[in-house]
């Protein structure tokens, strides 16, 4: 990959945006790039699992050894973008597809 | 249109738009389905009519639609060391993965598994001006869906005011402000697996990706769609699912659809980034990486 692409193609992205709002009737004209990858140094390596609590289907069910794993990073630590529910109803439902 | 959330068919999966005020639900789905349909227009591999489709060996200059996909596509591959390579597409089909999943038979004939993926690196892209080698075919489908929810999730929030939420088959982006209790997301990948809820922070995005959806039959070996490039072949089911949460939802589908490729060395990869992420692996065990609450059922 050419060092040049990643600038050109984050100029690009300002008409992509604008592309989209033009689509709708809009004039939008604020991009972000998309690959704003996280750092962390992490302080566990995976070397340190830990049971964690009940709820799921796998950890009600499963046989024994480790129902429920974690790895910690650095991230654990920090204000999370994942924390508990709410308890109301899910808006939305993330799976593979 | 009533309501706060709008749910469609999209590409042979399901989507949703989410809004935090009920007035603004007509106009943030239209938004949102104006881009979904230009993306799919600008990269859709089964689409004939699609730029994509239409790309041969040479140098091209992309819309600027496709010119961002492709972009972001070769960021992730380079974000990712190369683990998630936008130049799978013949690999995918030789593999039988040749038109949109639905149509694909039920088995057929066995596939050889000693096609090579060309690799990132021979792909060059400066602006709108792509550079495509001979041999080299284009798969946009490990980010341009991901890319898609961030930008009409961010067009809807521009255009309304509101906050928004864009889940595109199970990739979640959102943007504006978020709801009093924040973004409730439930994770589960197919019925079998184990599910949970979770709140998701405001203007973060959160991306699944599965060894179990997107599978088909050759020769009576099971396949599934994501490539691992460094053997040109469907990536060693270790894990059923693998969920990221990131500021953008085309970091957050590619460190996920890097850790299936990973396999056994996704949590300590994810973990060393800094992702929170839940992996769940052939005996429906979940393993959470970061700070990944602790499960509550749905």
């Amino acid at each position: 990959m050419k060092r040049s692409r990643r600038l050109q193609a984050g100029l690009a992205g300002l008409s992509v945006v604008s592309a989209l709002g033009a689509a709708v009737g809009l004039g939008l004209t604020t991009h972000t790039s998309s690959s704003q990858t996280s750092q962390g140094t992490a302080s566990d390596t995976g070397a340190a699992q830990q049971a964690s609590g009940s709820g799921s289907r796998s950890e009600e069910n499963d046989d024994s050894t480790t129902s429920s794993r974690s790895h910690q990073s650095s991230q654990s630590n920090q204000s999370s973008p994942v924390s508990k529910p709410a308890n109301t109803t899910p808006q939305a439902t993330t799976s593979g597809s | 249109m009533t309501g706060t959330t709008y749910r469609f068919e999209l590409w042979t999966t399901t989507a949703a738009v989410v809004v935090t005020d009920p007035a603004v639900l007509g106009t943030a789905v239209d938004v949102v389905r104006a881009g979904l349909d230009r993306v799919e227009l600008a990269c859709s591999r089964f689409r004939p009519d699609s730029e994509l489709a239409g790309l041969t060996p040479g140098t091209h200059r992309l819309s600027p639609l496709l010119a961002d996909l492709v972009g972001t596509a070769l960021d992730a591959a380079e974000a990712s060391g190369g683990l998630v390579d936008p130049t799978v597409g013949s690999t995918l089909r030789a593999l039988g993965y040749d038109r949109s999943i639905e149509l694909l038979p039920g088995d057929g004939a066995p596939v050889s598994l000693v096609h090579h993926v060309p690799g990132w690196r021979r792909v060059h892209l400066y602006g709108d001006k792509l550079e495509l080698p001979l041999g080299v075919e284009l798969d946009l489908g490990a980010t341009a869906k991901a890319r898609a929810a961030d930008l009409t999730a961010r067009a809807a929030a521009e255009a309304t005011g509101a906050g928004v939420l864009v889940e595109a088959g199970g990739d979640i982006a959102t943007a504006g402000p978020p709801p009093e209790q924040g973004w409730q997301v439930l994770v589960q990948d197919s019925p079998d697996d184990p599910a949970g809820r979770f709140t998701l922070a405001a203007g973060w995005a959160v991306a699944t990706s599965s060894t179990v959806r997107r599978a088909w039959r050759r020769g009576g070996v099971r396949l599934h769609h994501i490539v691992d490039p460094r053997t040109a072949a469907p990536a060693a089911p270790v894990w059923r699912s693998a969920t990221v949460a990131a500021p953008s939802c085309a970091e957050a589908n590619t460190a996920s659809t890097a850790a299936v490729i990973l396999g056994h060395d996704a949590a300590t990869w994810l973990a060393d980034r800094g992702y929170t992420a839940r992996l769940v692996d052939q005996r429906h065990r979940v393993v959470r990486v970061g700070a990944w609450p602790q499960e509550v059922a749905a």
